[in-house]
Formats: C-alpha cells, sequence, structure tokens
C-alpha cells in the first residue's frame, strides 16, 4: 500500500476552516457540511480543506494539538513510555503533513512544528522495530498493536507481515515432519522448545 | 435571480442522497443488517451508509489474501446514487463552488469503487480455479463472486486453459495434461494481517496452540489472517 | 505484488526444485545404472552416492528403502552460528541461493530434525537485521548476502521507505504517470529529438508532472 492511500484515507478527517465567502450548507455523500459564513469557523474535511485553502477561499485553522507545547509532552510521554502512547488524532501524520504543505502561514512557528512531529514519528517507528524484534525472538505469530496510526504500520508493511509468514511457514514445517516421523518411531532429538504461537503484549499495556 | 434557480435545484441535489432514490432501497438495508433483530420496520439505508460499508470492504478486500464477499448491492445503490448526483447537478455552472466540491467528492468515490473493483479483478485473475472452486460449496447468498465476476473468472480461466493448451500442453505426454489439481494456485491463508476490532470479542484464537485473547474495542493486532477470517465477514473487526 | 507463497507456476519454486542432493543408494536399482556418473554397470549398486534432482526426491516417501537423502553441510555448517544466534553475518545467498525453500523441503528427511530448526531460527533471528538494512537506503546491496527469499522482503522495504520519504518530501499531490507510459513518452521524445534536432520537449507530461521531487 502506498503512502497516497493512507493520505487519501486521512483526508477525511474533519478540520476547521475560516472561509472568506459565504454559502449554504452542502450534502455531501458523507455528510453535510456548512453553513460558510465569511470569517467563522466551520468544520471540513481535510480534502476539502486543502483544496479550499489552494484557492484562497479560507484559512486552516490547525488542530488544537499541532501546537508546540503539546507536542513536546506528547514526545517527552512517547520516550518514557514503554508502550505507544494514543495520539491526538489518528492520522496526525497526513494531517500535518497536508496541513504544512498547504498552509504553511496559517500554521504558527511551522517550521518547529515539522521538526518535532517527524521527532514523534521516528521515536515511535523505531519503537516498533525494537517491540518487533523482541516479538520474533519470543516465537510469536500474534501481538497486539494499539494505539498504532496506519502510517507507522505502513513503514513496517509488507516487510514484516511477509516476514512473519515465512517463519511461519518453516515453523509449521519444522513442527510437522518432527510430528510424522516421531510417530514412526524416528524421533531422536529432544523435543524443540516453544513451537506454537505465544501472544505478546510488549506492544501494549 | 438566475442564482436563486441555481440555489433551489441545488437545494435538490443536496437533500437527494438523505431522502429519496435511496429510501426505497429498504430490503437491502434489511438484508445488509442481516441477523440483527431490530429489522421489524425496514429502515432506509442512507448514501453515507452505504459510502462506509464500501470503504470498509474496499480496505478490507486490499488487505485480506483472499477473495471476500461480493458487494454488488452496496455498488449498484452508490452507482445510481452517483449517477443521480451527477444528473442534478448537469445545470450547474462548471465553476460553481458547490459543482466543484460535489464532483470532487464524487471522484473521490468513485476512485473507492474502482479500486476496490481492481483488487477484486487481480485476485481474480491470480486465483481463477480456487476462487471458482469455493464458490461452487456456497450458497447462492455466500458467494464471494458477483454473478458479472462469476462470469469473468470463468472465462479467463478457459482463455488460460485453452492458451495453455495451445502453446504446450498439447506437445506433451498424456500424463502431464492431468494435473489440474496441482496447478491450482491457492492464497496464503494463514498470511499475516493488520486488524481493528469493532466490538468486543471474546475468546479468539491466536496461536495454532488454542491460545485465546479477548478483544476490545478498537484494540488493534497482527494475526494470521486465517484466524479472524470470521471476525471480519461478521463485521466484529476490520483489516487495516 | 504478493507475498512469495510457493505453487505451480513460480519460477522460484522450479529453480529450487532443479537443485540437485546427495543421496546414498540402499539396495540394488535394476538398470539405474545411468544416473550415476562414475559407475560402468547397468544397475545402480547399493553403497553408492549419487546425486538426484529435488523435484524427483520431494515424491519420494520419508522411509523410502530405496534412497537416503543427505543433508547439504550447508545447514550443519550453519547450526553453530545459529544456536549462538550470531546469524546476520552469514554470506546466506553465498551458501545456497535458496536456503530457506531448498531447506524447507528437505525438512522432512532430515532425521535429526536439523533443517527444518535451522531454517525456521535463522530466519527469525535475520529478520531485525533485514528491516535494519531496508531502512537505512540499503541500496549498498550486497550480493551475496542475502537468499532469494530474503532478497524479496529487503526489496519489499526498500520500496516501502523509498515510498515514504518521496510522500514526506512532496509539496502537493503529484499525480505520477506510470512507469509504461513514462517509457512509452520518453521513446517518443528521443524518436522526434532525432527528427528535428533541438526541438523544444519542454512541455511534453513528463517534464511538468516532474517537480518537486
Amino acid at each position: 500500500m502506498d503512502p497516497s492511500i493512507i493520505e487519501f484515507i486521512g483526508e477525511k478527517s474533519m478540520i476547521s476552516i475560516i472561509p472568506n465567502f459565504s454559502n449554504e450548507p452542502l450534502h455531501l455523500v458523507y455528510g453535510s457540511v456548512g453553513p460558510f459564513r465569511a470569517g467563522f469557523p466551520v468544520f471540513v474535511p481535510l480534502w476539502l480543506a486543502t483544496h479550499l485553502r489552494k484557492q484562497q477561499k479560507c484559512r486552516i485553522v490547525p488542530p488544537e494539538w499541532m501546537e508546540l507545547e503539546t507536542l513536546e509532552e506528547i514526545k517527552e510521554e512517547e520516550k518514557r513510555s514503554k508502550f505507544f502512547t494514543k495520539m491526538p488524532c489518528e492520522h496526525y501524520m497526513v494531517v500535518a503533513q497536508l496541513v504544512m504543505s498547504t498552509a504553511p502561514d496559517d500554521v504558527p512557528r511551522c517550521e518547529e512544528l515539522r521538526t518535532i512531529i517527524k521527532d514523534i514519528f521516528d521515536i515511535r517507528e523505531s519503537k516498533l522495530r525494537t517491540s518487533i524484534d523482541a516479538f520474533i525472538k519470543g516465537e510469536g505469530t500474534y501481538a497486539k498493536l494499539d494505539n498504532l496510526t496506519l502510517l507507522e504500520i505502513h513503514s513496517v508493511r509488507p516487510i514484516l507481515p511477509y516476514s512473519l509468514d515465512h517463519i511461519a511457514r518453516y515453523q509449521r514445517m519444522a513442527t510437522a515432519s518432527q510430528r510424522d516421523t516421531s510417530m514412526l518411531g524416528l524421533n531422536t532429538t529432544g523435543s524443540a522448545s516453544g513451537t506454537g504461537s505465544m501472544s505478546n503484549s510488549l506492544f501494549t499495556q | 435571480m438566475s442564482t436563486r434557480e441555481i440555489m433551489s435545484d441545488s437545494e435538490n441535489v443536496e437533500q437527494a442522497p438523505n431522502e429519496h432514490e435511496l429510501s426505497t432501497e429498504a430490503d437491502l438495508a434489511r438484508a445488509y443488517e442481516g441477523d440483527d433483530d431490530d429489522d421489524e420496520d425496514a429502515e432506509p439505508i442512507t448514501a453515507q451508509k452505504v459510502l462506509e460499508i464500501l470503504e470498509t470492504a474496499w480496505t478490507n478486500e486490499m488487505f485480506a489474501p483472499e477473495l471476500l464477499q461480493h458487494q454488488s448491492d452496496m455498488l449498484e445503490l452508490m452507482m445510481s446514487q452517483v449517477a443521480h448526483m451527477e444528473e442534478q447537478m448537469k445545470d450547474l455552472d462548471k465553476n460553481d463552488f458547490r459543482y466543484v466540491v460535489h464532483q470532487m467528492e464524487l471522484e473521490r468515490i468513485r476512485y473507492i469503487m474502482a479500486s476496490y473493483l481492481r483488487c477484486r479483478l487481480q485476485k481474480i485473475e491470480a486465483f481463477t480455479q480456487y476462487i471458482i472452486n469455493q464458490d461452487a460449496t456456497y450458497d447462492a447468498a455466500d458467494k464471494r463472486l458477483s454473478p458479472e465476476e462469476a462470469k469473468y473468472a470463468q472465462e479467463f480461466a478457459t482463455n488460460v486453459d485453452e492458451y495453455f493448451s495451445k502453446v504446450a500442453t498439447r506437445y506433451m505426454p498424456n500424463q502431464q495434461r492431468g494435473e489440474a489439481e496441482q496447478r491450482i494456485v491457492a492464497p496464503n491463508l494463514m498470511s499475516h494481517v493488520f486488524l481493528k476490532a469493532n466490538v468486543a470479542v471474546s475468546g479468539v484464537i491466536v496461536g495454532v496452540d488454542d491460545e485465546e485473547v479477548d478483544l476490545t474495542p478498537g484494540s488493534q493486532h497482527i494475526i494470521p489472517y486465517q484466524l479472524v477470517a470470521d471476525l471480519i465477514q461478521k463485521n466484529q473487526a476490520k483489516l487495516i | 505484488m504478493m507475498n512469495y507463497f510457493p505453487n505451480y507456476y513460480s519460477i522460484e519454486d522450479i529453480f529450487v526444485t532443479q537443485e540437485k542432493v546427495e543421496c546414498k543408494v540402499n539396495t540394488r536399482l535394476q538398470r539405474l545404472g545411468f544416473l550415476d556418473a562414475g559407475a560402468e554397470t547397468e544397475d545402480l549398486e547399493p553403497g553408492r552416492t549419487i546425486n538426484l534432482p529435488l523435484w524427483y526426491i520431494k515424491e519420494l516417501k520419508v522411509n523410502n528403502s530405496y534412497f537416503t537423502i543427505g543433508v547439504p553441510d550447508i545447514y550443519k555448517n550453519v547450526h553453530k552460528a545459529v544456536c549462538e544466534a550470531e546469524t546476520t553475518h552469514i554470506e546466506l545467498g553465498r551458501l545456497h541461493p535458496y536456503f530457506y525453500e531448498f531447506g524447507r523441503y528437505l525438512t522432512p528427511y532430515d532425521r535429526n530434525h536439523v533443517i527444518g530448526r535451522i531454517i525456521f531460527e535463522t530466519l527469525r533471528q535475520r529478520v531485525r537485521h533485514l528491516l535494519d538494512i531496508s531502512k537505512n537506503d540499503g541500496e549498498s546491496k550486497r550480493e551475496h548476502r542475502l537468499d532469494n527469499i530474503e532478497s524479496k522482503l529487503h526489496e519489499a522495504g526498500l520500496r516501502t521507505n523509498t515510498q515514504y520519504i518521496n510522500w514526506l518530501q512532496m509539496s502537493g499531490n503529484h499525480i505520477r504517470i506510470s512507469q509504461l507510459v513514462e517509457e512509452h513518452q520518453k521513446k517518443r521524445k528521443r524518436a522526434e529529438r532525432s527528427d528535428d534536432e533541438g526541438g523544444d520537449d519542454t512541455d511534453t507530461p513528463t517534464s511538468k508532472k516532474r517537480s518537486t521531487m
């Protein structure tokens, strides 16, 4: 899956804009948006917000969490926690990326924010890699991944699921052949440990 | 003056999704809600709901190793919705704010539908015979292939067979022609997938040694597909 | 692109099953002497060692009375490294281009149950390394480091990483044209150029769409 699809999905997130025009509400298939009143904030899907911003028909109001102090806290929390913390927005990377690239002028201290959001993503990504390592070494084929966002999952897709597929295939083969021959009385070695899968809760509380 | 006219005209556009057109499809709504108890009074399904169902079907289809149940009913509803809206919009100025926004949304919806169908076609072409055989064992209501897809799959299988026969197998000794079973390409149902629980599900077996786990709503997991295939089918969880 | 999962048509599977395996002959096999390059007898004599292709072997029963299938040294040789969890430095591709799949086929024939365990453990130990080299632009690809399965995983990882970096760097939505169309346009452009030297090609779709990367 390409990040553009993750972006497409994330573009459904609602975001506040301040339009410079007025219009009746629009009844989109996805639900109604508006009415639009010049100078008054209104929530619209991100895809519409970026479109209107490019047309210079609105200003984007950055979401509450897109603010240095809040993000500093999130970053510290993420560093402290062994697990993945819950992000203020399910699509935080997509929202940040789209808002900051379409409307950098609407976001105070845009560059600093960009850096810190990237930091948070990187911390989480490397945490994910470390957890994966522990998880695979623990012979797991199942794990809990609470609070990971789509783009973070994407960072290990497809290599992680594909690797697990192969590992599981070889594990099944090893186990099956051992079982078959032991029934024939040919089993000479001691049984290997942990042939089943192990659940792993390193990823979450 | 003329703007007023367009306004009232567009009012129709706007109202359409939630009212007429779709409200007549009550039985579909019921069909989808399935075994839920609250289907006494045929509740009309909204366009928004149809779109949500299609979106979920689309992402599930992208990540499931096997072909999932077709959504012809939902697709048909959405197509007529799109056609209806376009019909209503055709008198609007192409630069009109409303026209542009509706058009953008329709493009997004069309993309989802096209991507969904393309994804299914890819699976049908990769696992043709496997899917045909499997579908033959299902009741009419549970078929994975839509009637059109079934026809396509059958034709595709025939074409491939004919081609192989023409270029190779007819020049081979007899026994090599009889490997039909062996030649079936099947998906790896134990492929690992990322799963998100929609509701609480208890006692999900997560490993070959029957280890069980309770899923809480919103929890996410990586797990072999086959162990959770029924949860996807029952809409208790979705693939992400 | 789907994950590798062997099937009748998969070329990798055909390559793997072409590989030769050393077998010890257990009983006299009449008129099969031709299988043994070094023998001049018409029959294949017990005690001889011959090489047979995997596609033949895999149809034999594990406890067949004709041949004893030998465990290739490559698996014995990594045993120690596997036990010590020191497998990341092994040049697996040099040992065997299809280290894992070849081993998988031989697993049932290995009465000491070493191969099955080894391929499973080896991959398990090396996944972290694969994840790491896919992240740190592993373009410096070391030829023999990886086996076929691993190279595919590595390529998939690199692709993910490239896609992500491209996504981060873009300043808007640039719809990229498909490779096929692009190739076609390049060809056409080349053709046009040779027709008309110095022609202005700034407004071809290619140059328009290729911005800010």
